[in-house]
């Protein structure tokens, strides 16, 4: 779809459900447009014949005055309400449509979180969302009908003026061609830079303008808020230079415009005169001629902005596409393997690099979760831990290697069934904007009163809950009640209990919180990991009460595999030769080079550290 | 999770009488650019009055030519020549008329715009961080985005267009009257109902237009909140469930656009109705008077020249109020955009913005004198009651749990709140009535998740000190420990941040941070939770740099972690904001 040539078609494409609505829309365009040029030509006709008839008594006599004025009075309404009932289907299907591209977008979206969606910039993925799917509705409302309604006119009008008079016809056509062709497609070219420079100064502008919302405190405490508002201003000067611009080329194509129409209706009215004196023409039929000229060009005259600001649309749309377009790291199997009953995790030589020409993340992991096992990884940071964790939630897939669940390779697993297997418990908790009985369902849909005010109690929450006027119906988020890092811990901590999974992932679940937060936090995670399989990644001696053994990780490889847990309550330094070897025991395969790992690795900083951790 | 609904501050102030505020408001900003508004209008009529000038040449043209033509002999088609010039001469004055008026009108806008985000930024700044902590980021860009580019249409169009439909249409009736009273008459009774109708429908409009920016700003929010936590959706099997939530989103928006516009619609269709009636009688009135039916009148008067002319000014007069309706979306984009404007711009700063004291020179002796701070509702921590001394060179930890106070009390001492009761004094005066921008300049900050800003990390340093040389950068760079993972980038220290540091870990971004403060070289230097979002290692090489950066300084540090505490040289606990324990 990104390489797609023209991704305004590709885009359009899209409007599918809207098709009949918009044609319709179209319909009712091209009726408005049929009888607003009768209502012109008949009335022009009519007072120019009243005229020449009311010249002599007898023809007035004769003359039918009844029947056009009923017509023009007929078409007017028409017009009118053919009018308002064609803007209200046009915009209708356009919204509809464009509500309808949101979703789409965020669809797109799913895929690519987190691995990929990590690479885009909220503000931007939030212009996307807003203002490029807004400039869309150009496509349908400014292009399409008013091109097929500017077809109509020059199709209907040429004819008449054909039947009236061939030369008349050919300046009107081909005067009426330039404006509405040329005149579009010369536009299309000047205007497309501006367009683009337009809906790139725009996004650059609201990224500087996040960023300064965002970093609000370090701009004031550093006085740079002066400064800032100037890079900000300064952004917004590109973006009002480009719209100035932009508006000088559209009145260039509207002057033109209308210049043209009013050089086509000079040109026929001096032919129709030219006819009338030579007794040719009848006279109202030069006004009728005159009048229709003028009409056709006003049906041309939206036709050059809408093409001009084709460059933005197509940009916006090209954005949009490249989004969607995006690859995620991880796809979903077309034959999925059956459901693995069983909840053991296993990697095997499985390997991870982030980029091209990056060290290793990961470098020929074995590590075996039997079925309820609980292991702790620790080391120091950069050794590869989360790495190790995104492969465990197929966050991302290893280079080499496998992992498994229950003994199936997670890449013959939907996602879907993974997660429902696993809860992740990690130090950024995401807190949504809504009520925080909304925030904890995302665990359980379904959960009940009882179900919810047991998970509160287990993540201990309920002193706080209950001491909020609104209890669970307090609104959380950016705009609501501010929760302490502690407490969005906890509601991410509930939700987890909520979920029940067999599975517990547990990616630094304490880190940023008081001590005696991170007490109670652990022992409600004793609770909840008994009898689950559990990966606990951690620096922090307390938490390793939560595993049976524990593995050490340096540099992307498992440097220490299988230390019981309890074992690390002591001093690695003070390990004595015999119980290294027991640790080499639970690794019968352990060689030469396992030692020189091991022994390198307490070479290292992070292991004098790890010597400093207090026993208890 | 529920759909956006409406939060709990924005009850909305409706009303023709909110309308009538934001109308004013909208007019007074119009001063923003007088000169280009009146210059748009001035050729938005040149526009109409060549209009009349080439009605009036046509209708003579063919008056000479079928009447004439068909009654005198004599009239030939090169007779007519200079009248066939003046109307091409006509015909470009309108288009450069057009022109003009289309480029100025932008000019006004842009103008507007300009002025009207850099006062919205200024108030953000004065408003302080504080009140940003109440509001949604994706909120604010949409005042400062959307809001005011909503506001283009109403001053490149929508109020030149309402100049230009006071006068024009008085300009067409003198031109009128001459030729055929009758009509003319006609036309002044038929003017005034159309923006009557107009401003009956326009209320209603207004209204509706209001709460569609509503709509728009919590659906962006809801967007990028969504966004953001699509992770944790997708762990939990909610993200399909999410997309029904999104789509309820985008059709609550759509819904609330359909509102707007279907009145908008039926607002220029009643405009267009009148019209129609009016130019229906005058061409009834025109085409019986020239059949001779009429007796009375100017109607044994008229000619075709007169009839023609008359009937070609007819939707000449209604034209520029037709304008003005299809403008007139403009106008409600822009009422709705101005309420959230002129809110911004009118709420009470929360900061202590008042001081003009110079900071006390010299090293900063600092005492809290029973300093309390209340928030409403009791979520957010307050403090109680809190007295204590800082001297100069101390090392200060400020303990507790989460939600004791700590933040608070830091941004007290910043200036970005103020104590309800009680006194901060620095060397014996009054904080309150210290110049905060001087406060702040012998202030360092360092929170938990630092703010990095688009551009380089040598330009995200120099944020502490931007008049600071490339040497002092990369000495600060060097003490905060940049240098050494910025060796490892391709371009070192030149090489871009982005967007929230992208790129960046959690520790490297603390470092950037302190070489900000290392930059600054301030007295003192607060830090809130520095290391609360790091790793123990990375905890130690930052609480090693913090030590260095304490030399000499006063150190406020809030944290929960031992290790922090531990290069304090005095601890104080809060415990639901009154200091419990002080330990030396």
């Amino acid at each position: 779809m990104p390489g797609s040539d023209n991704p305004l078609r590709t885009i359009l494409r899209l409007a599918r459900p809207q098709r009949r609505k918009m044609a319709f829309g179209l319909l009712l365009a091209i009726v408005t447009a049929v009888s607003g040029l009768a209502v012109l030509v008949l009335s022009g006709w009519f007072i120019a014949a009243s005229a020449v008839a009311g010249a002599t008594a007898a023809t007035a006599v004769a003359f039918n005055f009844a029947s056009p004025s009923a017509g023009i009075r007929g078409f007017a309404v028409l017009r009118t309400a053919s009018r308002y009932a064609e803007r209200l289907v046009t915009h209708d299907a356009t919204f509809r449509y464009l509500a309808g591209l949101r979703v789409w977008l965020f669809r797109a979206a799913i895929p690519l979180a987190p691995a990929r969606l990590e690479e885009q910039r909220g503000g931007d993925l939030l212009n996307r969302m807003t203002a490029d799917v807004d400039s869309l509705d150009a496509i349908y409302l400014r292009m399409i009908v008013p091109g097929v309604v500017a077809v109509i006119a020059v199709l209907l009008i040429g004819g008449v003026l054909l039947w009236l008079d061939p030369s008349a016809a050919v300046i009107a056509v081909a005067l009426a061609l330039l404006v509405g062709i040329a005149l579009p497609l010369a536009m299309r070219r000047i205007g497309a830079p501006a367009g683009q420079a337009i809906a790139a100064a725009t996004a650059r502008l609201r990224t500087r303008i996040v960023e300064g919302v965002q970093g609000l405190a370090e701009l004031k405490v550093y006085q740079a808020d002066g400064r800032h508002a100037e890079a900000v201003l300064a952004e917004n000067e590109t973006l009002m230079a480009a719209q100035r611009h932009m508006a000088r080329l559209s009145g260039i194509s509207t002057a033109l415009s209308g210049l043209a129409g009013q050089l086509a209706a000079a040109a026929i009215l001096a032919l129709g005169v030219a006819g009338v004196i030579a007794g040719l023409l009848p006279g109202p039929a030069v006004a009728l001629m005159m009048l229709g000229t003028l009409a056709l060009f006003d049906a041309l005259v939206p036709l050059a902005p809408a093409f001009q600001n084709l460059g933005r649309t197509r940009t916006a749309a090209r954005r949009l596409l490249d989004f969607a377009g995006l690859a995620p790291l991880v796809r979903d199997p077309a034959a999925p393997a059956p459901a693995p009953a069983g909840h053991a995790l296993v990697l095997s030589g499985a390997s991870y690099r982030y980029r091209e020409g990056d060290p290793p993340a990961l470098r020929d992991i074995d590590l075996e979760l039997a079925e309820g096992q609980r292991v702790a990884v620790i080391g120091p940071s950069g050794s590869g831990k989360s790495t190790l964790a995104a492969l465990i939630l197929r966050f991302r897939d290893p280079d080499a290697g496998t992992v498994s669940l229950g003994g199936v390779d997670l890449r013959r697993l939907p996602q879907a069934e993974i997660w429902r297997r696993i809860a992740y418990l990690s130090q950024r908790s995401q807190i949504f904007a809504g009520t925080i009985r909304d925030n904890l369902l995302i665990g359980a849909p379904e959960a009940d009163e009882a179900r919810l005010a047991a998970a509160v109690d287990a993540a201990g929450l309920s002193g706080w809950v209950a001491r909020l006027p609104r209890g669970l119906d307090t609104w959380v988020g950016e705009a609501g009640v501010q929760v302490s890092g502690g407490q969005a811990r906890r509601i991410a901590l509930a939700r987890c209990v909520l979920k029940d999974a067999p599975i517990l992932v547990l990616d630094e679940p304490t880190e940023g919180l008081d001590g005696e937060t991170e007490a109670q936090i652990i022992e409600a995670l004793e609770r909840m990991t008994a009898g689950r399989t559990t990966l606990v990644i951690t620096h922090r001696p307390a938490l390793l009460r939560l595993a049976d053994s524990a593995v050490l990780m340096a540099e992307g490889r498992i440097a220490v595999q299988g230390v019981p847990a309890n074992a690390l309550d002591i001093s690695p330094c003070k390990l004595t030769p015999p119980q290294r070897a027991v640790h080499r025991q639970r690794r019968p395969d352990a060689t030469a080079s396992d030692a020189a790992v091991l022994a390198s690795f307490q070479g290292r900083s992070s292991s004098r550290r790890l010597c400093r951790w207090p026993s208890t | 999770m529920a759909p956006p609904r409406p939060s709990s501050s924005d009850a909305p102030p409706s009303g023709p009488g909110a309308d009538r505020a934001a109308g004013r408001w909208l007019k007074r900003q119009a001063r923003l650019a007088r000169g280009p508004i009146a210059l748009t209008a001035a050729a938005g009529i040149a526009q109409g009055l060549c209009g009349v000038a080439q009605a009036g040449l046509i209708a003579w043209i063919l008056q000479r030519a079928v009447m004439e033509g068909v009654t005198l002999e004599g009239v030939t088609l090169a007779g007519l020549w200079p009248l066939f010039a003046a109307l091409l001469a006509a015909a470009l004055l309108r288009a450069g008329a057009a022109w003009t008026s289309e480029a100025l009108g932008a000019v006004a806008a842009t103008q507007v715009k300009t002025r009207l985000r850099r006062q919205v930024l200024d108030r953000l700044h004065a408003l302080g961080p504080a009140w940003r902590a109440e509001r949604q980021t994706g909120d604010l860009a949409v005042t400062l985005i959307e809001r005011i580019e909503a506001l283009d249409g109403y001053y490149a169009r929508f109020l030149p267009q309402s100049r230009v439909a006071i006068i024009l249409p008085i300009l067409i009736l003198v031109a009128v009257y001459p030729v055929d009273w009758v009509s003319g008459v006609i036309l002044t009774v038929a003017g005034p109902f159309v923006p009557l109708t107009m401003a009956l429908i326009g209320m209603k409009a207004a209204d509706e237009s209001r709460r569609q920016f509503r709509i728009l700003a919590r659906m962006s929010a809801y967007f990028l909140d969504r966004l953001q936590g699509l992770t944790t959706l997708r762990l939990f099997g909610r993200a399909e469930a999410e997309v029904d939530n999104i789509t309820q989103a985008a059709d609550a928006f759509r819904d609330g656009t359909m509102r707007v516009l279907r009145i908008a619609f039926l607002s220029s269709a009643s405009l267009e109705f009148f019209a129609s009636v009016a130019v229906a009688v005058v061409a009834t009135y025109v085409g019986l008077g020239l059949l001779g039916a009429i007796g009375w009148g100017t109607a044994p008067g008229l000619t075709l020249f007169s009839g023609l002319f008359v009937l070609l000014m007819a939707p000449d007069f209604f034209q520029p109020l037709r304008m003005l309706a299809a403008y007139y979306h403009d106008r409600m984009a822009a009422i709705g955009a101005a309420e959230g404007l002129a809110e911004m711009l009118d709420a009470p700063p929360e900061e202590a913005a008042t001081g003009t004291t110079p900071m006390p020179a010299g090293a900063l002796d600092i005492v809290f004198d029973d300093v309390s701070v209340a928030f409403e509702g009791g979520a957010r921590s307050a403090i109680q009651g809190v007295s204590l001394r800082i001297a100069p060179g101390d090392h200060l930890a400020l303990t507790g749990m989460s939600g004791a106070g700590k933040s608070t009390l830091l941004s007290l001492l910043l200036g970005f709140r103020r104590p309800d009761s009680g006194r901060i004094l620095i060397n014996g005066t009054d904080l309150a009535a210290i110049d905060p921008e001087d406060l702040r300049r012998r202030i360092a900050w360092i929170g938990q998740a630092p703010v990095l800003f688009h551009g380089t990390l040598r330009d995200n340093i120099r944020l502490g000190w931007p008049d600071a040389d490339d040497a002092a950068v990369d000495r600060a760079a060097a003490e905060a420990r940049v240098t050494e993972f910025a060796a490892a980038l391709p371009q070192g220290l030149d090489g871009p941040v982005g967007e929230r540091g992208v790129g960046l870990s959690g520790g490297q971004a603390q470092r950037i941070a302190l070489a900000r403060a290392f930059l600054k070289d301030a007295p003192l230097v607060l830090l809130d939770e520095p290391t609360a979002s790091l790793d123990r290692d990375t905890e130690a090489e930052i609480l090693e740099s913090i030590r260095r950066l304490a030399r000499g300084r006063t150190i406020l540090v809030a944290t929960h972690s031992p290790a922090a505490m531990a290069i304090a040289g005095r601890r104080i606990l809060l415990d639901q904001g009154r200091v419990q324990v002080q330990t030396a």
